[in-house]
């Protein structure tokens, strides 16, 4: 509303845009010229192929010869019919986005117009009396209509270009085997173009379970083979397909950029990429391989293990992953562990054997439940390296702001995978990785049964246990006494955070938090010991972790919150308690 | 029966191998082909596409190569076994008098 007459008229609100989308036409129709040189090349091999042999060569080698070329041939073939057919969408693809830019540079332009307008109206209405109100009535009405019609035609922009790219991405999708070429020549339909012409780009976690779902097996199996970077990571399925997907895409990487580097890489800079996205994967494989020597503790048999995340060459090169100790997709109960600061993809064989000590105790101390405990490293957690770009990361919270939206949309693809048996689902939290879970329980709408941080430096955006999205009584906090990270966090009337954005929040541990502390203490030594030996096997804090994470939330060994009084400084009644050393390998009676 | 002409095979191997040049070339190409003009949510499936090719095309240069050798080692077999055969002729006496 504005005005200083008598009466008042609604100004039209000016619709936000959302325009969002960068490419350039240019290279895009590179990327086509280059297919079609390819493509000139495999034609080469046809045209030896057509010159067959010398009618002076006679005999069972110039037999074998002779089919040997005509195989290759009746493969290089359609290889260039189809890189040629490839080509020729991806002009389409460049014509299409030019004209979609062509439509986004009318619709800032219209919006610069009208958002003009609306602030013209403003003015006039400052400076009306009662003979103006007739056409200033009639001035905004006319200008809600062009704001409805923009909002609706940047909608359909954003339809149009979402559509766009799923087609570009399924005409690449479809044909990178040599069996679908074969299938695409012979004018066969490709099942799993077919299959991924359902998914919606847009979909949410249980869009995509239910797309899922509704395939056949055979479009399943054509998908996970054919496209596993559009099901490896994509919330909502099942663990299983990802997993698969997703080891099928390490070792594809692994084998390529080996072979790359081996025949050698000029530009050092790709050079150093290459090297880098490959001391990812393998990485990942070899936490795969350690946790594949592992046995159940209970049955002895081989540990499920699912690379459930994969992306080396996510956050500038550190590179995202997660994986799965126990089976996700059918275990009693689920645990998601989130680590901290110098956290990356090379990071994984450390934290999973960490999830692997979760995993172990809560087998060993409940083993009528089944467990499964995700390793997530799916984030950009700071580097702790002040020479690095993300180290201010470590005392501010962007990155756990960022990476608390990709922690929920794991928690939601883990539910949504599982709408008819759900899991008992508990996220935990350790260092930096306590301030991201702190972002998702507090700015998202996630479904966990038990939250736990442990050496927590603060608790981000949340005050007390009510800010966030846990159920009553379910929040838990580990604090080692001697954890300096620990003790990062803001009591009483100190506020660390409230200076220029540096700190992570409020004291867990505290009383005014309001979390449920239970005993973490170490019998160890060292300073860095104290903050990272939470997992350690026969430690009071995991086997507090094990009775929570298998729902035993009445049988913990409990401690009392820091407090701080304001006469003198924070005082932790850990410090002089006895630490104990349960057993985290026996059966909890 | 078994004919050939070294010389005309030679050629065909020799042409095999520059396939294979040709086609490592490609596989070159394919895995420098620019990603940056596609938008994020196509770049992914480009570069899986642009993988899967480099290594497919990468396997028919590992075929032209073979194809390439193969008919060199069928010429350097003909031409030393009819070597052999061409100095056993000459060190057989057929006459028994030493020529």
């Amino acid at each position: 509303m504005s005005g200083t007459a008598a009466f008042t008229i609604q100004v039209p609100a000016l619709p936000e845009l959302r325009l969002v989308g960068e490419w350039d036409t240019g290279q895009v129709r590179d990327f086509a010229d280059g297919l079609v040189d390819v493509a000139a090349r495999l034609v080469d091999v046809g045209d030896l192929d057509a010159g067959r042999t010398t009618p002076e060569w006679v005999g069972e080698d110039a037999d074998r010869y002779q089919a040997e070329i005509t195989a290759l041939a009746g493969r290089t073939e359609p290889s260039a019919e189809a890189l040629r057919g490839v080509s020729l969408e991806v002009d389409a693809h460049a014509e299409a986005l030019d004209g979609l830019q062509w439509r986004r540079d009318e619709l800032k332009h219209r919006h610069t117009v009208l958002g003009r307008e609306i602030d013209e109206l403003r003015l006039a209405l400052d400076s009306s009396d009662e003979g103006d109100r007739a056409w200033l009535e009639r001035w905004s009405q006319s200008l809600a209509g062009r704001a409805q019609v923009l909002d609706q035609d940047a909608t359909r922009w954003r339809e149009d270009l979402a559509a766009e790219e799923s087609a570009m991405a399924q005409v690449f999708a479809s044909l990178r085997t040599m069996e679908q070429v074969r299938r695409h020549v012979a004018g066969q339909p490709d099942l799993a173009s077919e299959a991924l012409a359902g998914l919606d780009p847009d979909g949410d976690a249980e869009d995509n379970h239910l797309w899922w779902a509704a395939l056949s097996p055979a479009q399943q199996r054509a998908v996970i083979t054919s496209a596993p970077e559009v099901i490896g990571n994509l919330d909502g399925l099942p663990a299983a397909a990802r997993g698969e997907a997703n080891r099928a895409r390490m070792n594809g990487d692994i084998e390529r950029w080996q072979n790359l580097l081996d025949r050698g890489v000029s530009d050092p800079d790709t050079r150093a990429d290459i090297e880098q996205r490959l001391d990812n994967a393998l990485a990942a494989r070899d936490a795969l391989e350690n946790l594949g020597e592992r046995a159940d503790p209970v049955t002895g048999d081989p540990v499920v293990a699912h690379l459930y995340t994969y992306d080396p060459g996510a956050f500038g090169g550190d590179g995202g992953v997660a994986i799965s100790i126990g089976d996700l997709d059918t275990a009693d109960n689920v645990a998601v562990a989130v680590p901290g600061l110098t956290s990356t993809m090379q990071s994984i064989g450390e934290h999973s054997g960490a999830a692997a000590n979760l995993y172990d105790a809560s087998r060993s101390m409940h083993p009528d439940s089944s467990t499964a405990v995700l390793a997530w490293i799916d984030y950009d957690a700071p580097s702790g390296n002040p020479f690095t770009s993300d180290s201010a990361g470590v005392v501010r919270e962007d990155l756990a702001r960022e990476g608390g939206a990709r922690l929920a949309d794991t928690l939601d693809g883990l539910r949504a995978s599982r709408p008819d048996d759900p899991a008992n689902l508990t996220a935990i939290g350790h260092s930096y990785g306590a301030a991201t879970l702190a972002h998702t329980l507090s700015s998202h709408d996630v479904d966990v049964d038990a939250a736990v941080v442990i050496g927590a430096p603060g608790m981000g955006p949340a005050d007390t246990v009510a800010d966030l999205d846990v159920p009553e009584g379910r929040f838990y906090v580990g604090r080692n006494s001697e954890d300096f990270v620990a003790d990062l966090g803001d009591k009483g009337w100190v506020g660390k955070g409230s200076v220029g954005g540096i700190g992570l929040g409020r004291d867990p541990a505290e009383d005014d938090f309001g979390a449920i502390r239970f005993q973490a203490e170490d019998p160890g030594s060292g300073l860095i010991e104290m903050h990272t030996n939470y997992y350690d096997p026969n430690t009071e804090s995991l086997w507090n972790m094990g009775q929570i994470v298998t729902g035993h939330h009445d049988d913990l060994m409990l401690a009392d919150p820091v407090t701080d009084p304001w006469y003198r400084g924070s005082v932790d009644p850990e410090e002089d308690a006895t630490i104990e050393q349960p057993r985290t390998d026996q059966e909890v009676r | 029966m078994i004919q050939i002409d070294p010389i005309a095979v030679g050629a065909m191997g020799r042409a095999w191998v520059q396939q294979q040049e040709q086609l490592g070339e490609g596989c070159a190409l394919l895995a420098s082909l620019p990603m940056a003009g596609f938008s994020e949510r196509v770049t992914p499936a480009a570069r899986a596409f642009t993988e899967d090719w480099t290594s497919n095309v990468d396997g028919f240069a590992a075929e032209s190569a073979s194809i390439g050798e193969r008919l060199g080692s069928v010429v350097t077999t003909y031409v030393e076994t009819e070597q052999v055969v061409e100095d056993r002729f000459c060190t057989l006496d057929l006459n028994g008098d030493g020529r």
